[in-house]
């Protein structure tokens, strides 16, 4: 036995991001101590950010949901009258409701909500409330992707990089250009700060894209202030530059790209084939025309540029179609557009193309527009046409995990993509890739119209329905028409005043899973016992399943054995991870280059990628057969100041939404003291010059106003100014998250509504990209007065 | 005998808060008393503009401006070079001339609430808490307890961009002598000749 004083350490991981990184409980009698990070985890090198050292705050708070509860008054009064009720109560509840809403309405009347995947343990749980939701048989199931990373990794760039649901990794020890766009990565990634900073130490170059100064722009060699919602203009006069000055690798573009592939001048596919098989390129050692399959033959050298006749076609290959979309996208027209000066544009496209290997990082502050899904595009082809692609150091792909996904689409009736509301929404991207997910204004309006279709129950877990989507009003206005609504959490949350059923959810630290922390595979089991009454999300989720009789998909509740199935390919149980406290040595698999030049056994021809041609396309045939753009054409952000000059001419700022510091995720952890002292509240910024020519001083009360698309107030926060030179005269910068008290500190809370902190009370829902289903949130017109 | 101190490179330091929540956690300060605080500091214009954080702790310096002015001689120079403000003799001076003596501003007197809920978890937390004292002037202790045992300060430990090089100034072969034999460091506020033993790298 152990001394009674003794310290108690337990080696796990910290789930509140994806940065996965390795954690030393201390405990003393069973009661969390401190948390220091593990030296031995190659994700954090025994470094710990402030989310993760702050763990005993959050376990132990006072504030925590305790019990499970019900409502006694009606939807509509500001008390709910919560009772408390028992877990099986709760559960037996939500249970009946679902099957009386599935048989009343059909399956698809009820939402399955959760919050983002990189924000808590969901990514950890997610594919079991995804797994309930399939066999439930409702094709309707939330996300975030469209705001948060629909064109870096959810869904990804499946028909231009065949990237589905993948996501970047950049190998720091080997890049010599960082070119990161939209975000804070220093802060959001803590297990690759020090890697970018021993990649600068060696002479790497940290190129920066924000309009903010944000912490990874001031360590920027450069750093572009951008005007918010531009950046596809930026990237395409980098495509000016580099096919201008002859910087793109011809012999990659010519070999691995679409660019050679004839396009037909009269209706924009590709020029194919007899019987439609494969592609024809213009060889012009021959002078005539041959088949790539897509896979030039030996000795082709197909022609990229120029026009052609093949059978009488007008055609000209794709790569001609890029240069003459480029052609005018000069710096200096982006510098009009972009605020970026001129020279500037010149030097990063020419150091990007030159430094190789060379790397880019996009996150969230480019899924902010109605026009997001073309500037991933304009910028997944950098790398591309400058030969950087799938190379050490430059922009490579990887599978999220080494272990098993738990997969469960096939649970689903036959036709339920086109039954979805992203489907019906046409959002045909998205419904392609087989993605639930979609814009939540396409869940508020089936609840409040019930077009296309009535939402009429909901199970929301780990997710802030009232503060984490645009439009904050719209969605208390739907939640309170559900006839049936569950909410799980750790905190009470705005939207809760609007459920019928509150969770009290345990915290990741007291609760299980499987994963791996190179190196090591560990079971996290939890380290204190869920406090009060509260329980993990994926028991919730298993307890659910066995009571609508779903047990049996449901690894008849052993959590183990769907443990066991996840880590099948590794040849290890969970009884071998429990028998080892510190977890079992698994040796990080070697990073893969140049995976497209495998060749696929079956068919004995190159893997190539995973695109609708095989090859990386520049060209998006698919894209102009759904009726999209098949090119990254250029788009003004709507709303904007070029693009809705109307609104701007009564709300003349342009509100840009502020990057996220290290000690949040999204609006989660305002409660926890430790956290709360590192900014205890939300501040916009304002440039000194905008707020002498509006009378206000640094901390003065302000409030920041918004219209609605038709130029009616939408909404208003109040917050106090920050004068900062780090945000451009004609934008402002305001934070998002807040709503949250701090008790601890005599911190109330702002609540969700006008006069609150919370931002997405800011914004119309009703600008979209038509592609991606992404809020035009990033542009917005706004304004701000004194108090 | 030894001198412990520390590089602070400001380059890597991001301003991301991990230190100064680390040091609350190992050291069970009361809110709103922080022993090390990040200063921003921001120059230029928009777009020709310069963000710089600078993580401020107690600097360990050697000539001891606080020890100078305290009227009981609580603070001396303790065994690893640590400045050493001792709570048996510290008076709780009402307007406590030590800090401000502190060119740096890193010491204060307790004062507020003791600790953050208001139940504590176990007499562990209690003694942790409560051993901070009213009127009490108190800083960074260099973590003494962790580099007795071994341990890296916990602000270094827990610092995502390793901004913070540990190391003994007595020891030549350390890693933290080098950088600083190798003239790449500078004192803050030089003019002062503090002979401090926390230093920053030259930018």
């Amino acid at each position: 036995m152990a001394g009674q004083d003794s310290i108690e350490k337990v080696h796990t991981y910290c789930i509140h991001c994806a940065a996965l990184c390795g954690v030393i409980a201390h405990l003393r009698n069973g009661v969390l101590v401190k948390m220091e990070g593990d030296p031995d985890s190659l994700n954090n090198a025994g470094t710990l950010c402030p989310k993760a050292l702050a763990a005993r705050q959050e376990i132990y708070h006072p504030e925590r949901l305790q019990f499970p509860m019900k409502r006694t008054r009606p939807k509509g009064e500001e008390d709910p009258g919560w009772v408390r009720i028992t877990w099986d109560e709760a559960l037996d509840t939500i249970a009946a409701r679902m099957g009386e809403i599935k048989k009343r309405y059909g399956a698809e009347a009820f939402f399955f909500q959760k919050g983002s995947n990189s924000g808590s343990s969901g990514v950890e749980w997610f594919p079991f409330f995804n797994m309930l939701s399939n066999v439930y048989g409702s094709p309707n199931l939330g996300g975030t992707g469209h705001i948060c990373c629909y064109t870096r990794s959810c869904p990804g760039l499946p028909l231009h990089l065949g990237t589905s649901n993948q996501q970047p990794a950049i190998d720091y020890e080997k890049t010599n250009c960082m070119f990161v766009v939209g975000t804070n990565v220093l802060h959001t990634q803590p297990h690759v700060t020090r890697r970018i900073f021993d990649a600068h130490a060696r002479g790497a170059k940290l190129i920066v894209v924000d309009p903010l100064l944000s912490p990874t722009a001031a360590k920027a060699d450069i750093w572009l202030g951008i005007r918010p919602g531009t950046d596809l203009a930026l990237f395409l006069a980098m495509h000016h530059v580099i096919i201008r000055e002859g910087l793109y690798d011809t012999d990659f573009v010519s070999s691995w790209t679409n660019a050679p592939f004839l396009v037909r001048d009269d209706d924009g596919l590709f020029l194919r084939g007899k019987d439609g098989k494969g592609y024809l390129v213009w060889d012009e050692k021959a002078g005539a025309s041959t088949l790539a399959d897509p896979w030039l033959p030996q000795g082709v050298k197909p022609a990229l540029r120029g026009a052609y006749k093949v059978n009488g076609v007008g055609c000209r290959p794709a790569w001609q179609l890029f240069c003459d979309l480029v052609e005018p996208c000069t710096p200096k027209w982006a510098q009009e557009i972009t605020w970026v000066p001129e020279k500037r544009i010149w030097e990063v496209a020419r150091l990007f193309a030159t430094m190789k290997p060379a790397a880019a990082d996009w996150y969230n502050g480019l899924m902010r527009n109605s026009n997001t899904y073309y500037t991933g595009v304009a910028l997944g082809l950098l790398p591309v046409v400058t030969g950087n692609w799938d190379v050490a150091g430059g922009l490579t792909y990887s599978p999220r995990s080494i272990m098993n996904v738990i997969k469960s689409s096939h649970y689903l009736p036959k036709g339920w993509v086109e039954k979805s509301l992203v489907a019906k929404a046409g959002l045909k991207v998205t419904a392609l890739e087989e993605k639930q997910v979609g814009p939540m204004s396409l869940v508020a309006e089936a609840m409040l119209t019930g077009k296309p279709y009535a939402i009429k129950g909901m199970l929301s877990v780990a997710s802030g329905m009232g503060t984490s989507n645009p439009n904050s009003k719209k969605m208390m206005d739907a939640l309170r028409c559900l006839d049936f609504c569950a909410m799980g959490d750790i905190w009470k949350t705005p939207a809760m005043v609007m459920a019928d059923i509150v969770l009290p959810c345990a915290t990741p630290w007291e609760s299980e899973f499987v994963n791996y922390n190179p190196p090591y595979l560990m079971h996290r089991r939890p380290i204190v016992q869920p406090r009060y009454e509260s329980r993990p999300d994926l028991e919730i989720v298993f307890d659910l399943a066995q009571r609508l009789g779903y047990g049996e998909i449901f690894w008849n509740g052993d959590r183990r054995k769907a443990f066991d199935q996840m880590l099948s390919p590794l040849g290890v149980a969970v009884d071998d991870l429990d028998r080892s406290p510190r977890g079992v040595y698994y040796k990080p698999p070697e990073r893969k280059y140049r995976k497209y030049v495998q060749k696929n056994k079956e068919t004995g021809t190159f893997q190539g990628v995973g695109t609708p041609t095989g090859r990386l396309e520049i060209y998006s045939e698919k894209l102009k057969t759904l009726g999209y753009d098949p090119l990254p054409q250029w788009k003004e952000p709507e709303p904007g100041p070029v693009s809705t000059p109307e609104l701007f001419r009564e709300f003349p700022l342009i509100l840009c939404f502020t990057f996220k510091p290290m000690h949040w995720i999204h609006g989660q952890f305002r409660e926890v003291p430790w956290l709360r002292e590192c900014e205890m509240e939300p501040v916009v910024w304002i440039n000194p010059r905008t707020a002498a020519s509006l009378s206000i001083r640094e901390g003065e009360q302000v409030v920041v106003e918004t219209p609605k698309r038709d130029g009616t107030l939408q909404g208003y926060l109040r917050l106090k100014a920050h004068l900062t030179e780090s945000v451009h005269p004609q934008s402002i910068g305001v934070p998002y998250g807040w709503w949250q008290g701090c008790e601890a500190l005599g911190l109330k809370e702002s609540g969700n509504q006008d006069g609150s902190a919370n931002a997405n009370d800011l914004v119309d829902d009703s600008f979209r990209d038509p592609v991606s289903g992404t809020i035009g949130m990033g542009s917005y017109p706004c304004r701000v007065r004194k108090e | 005998m030894a001198r412990y101190g520390l590089v602070i490179d400001e380059f890597r330091c991001t301003g991301c808060y991990a230190c100064v929540v680390a040091c609350a956690s190992e050291n069970s300060t009361r809110p709103g008393i922080s022993w090390i605080r990040i200063q921003e500091r921001e120059e230029g214009e928009y777009p020709e503009v310069s963000k710089c954080y600078t993580p401020l702790l107690c600097l360990q310096c050697g000539k001891m401006p606080c020890a100078k002015v305290c009227p009981s001689g609580a603070i001396s120079m303790a065994e690893g070079g640590v400045v050493h403000i001792d709570p048996g003799r510290c008076l709780c001076c009402d307007n406590p001339p030590c800090t401000g003596a502190c060119p740096f501003n890193v010491l204060q007197a307790n004062k507020g609430r003791r600790s953050y809920f208001a139940e504590y978890l176990s007499s562990f937390e209690k003694e942790a808490y409560e051993a901070h004292k009213d009127g009490l002037v108190e800083k960074c202790t260099l973590c003494h307890h962790r580099i007795a045992a071994g341990q890296l300060p916990a602000c270094v430990q827990a610092c995502p961009s390793q901004a913070m090089l540990f190391g003994d100034h007595d020891d030549p072969t350390s890693a933290l002598s080098k950088v600083i034999s190798g003239g790449g460091t500078r004192e803050m506020k030089e003019e002062l000749k503090l002979n401090p033993s926390v230093v920053y790298v030259k930018r």
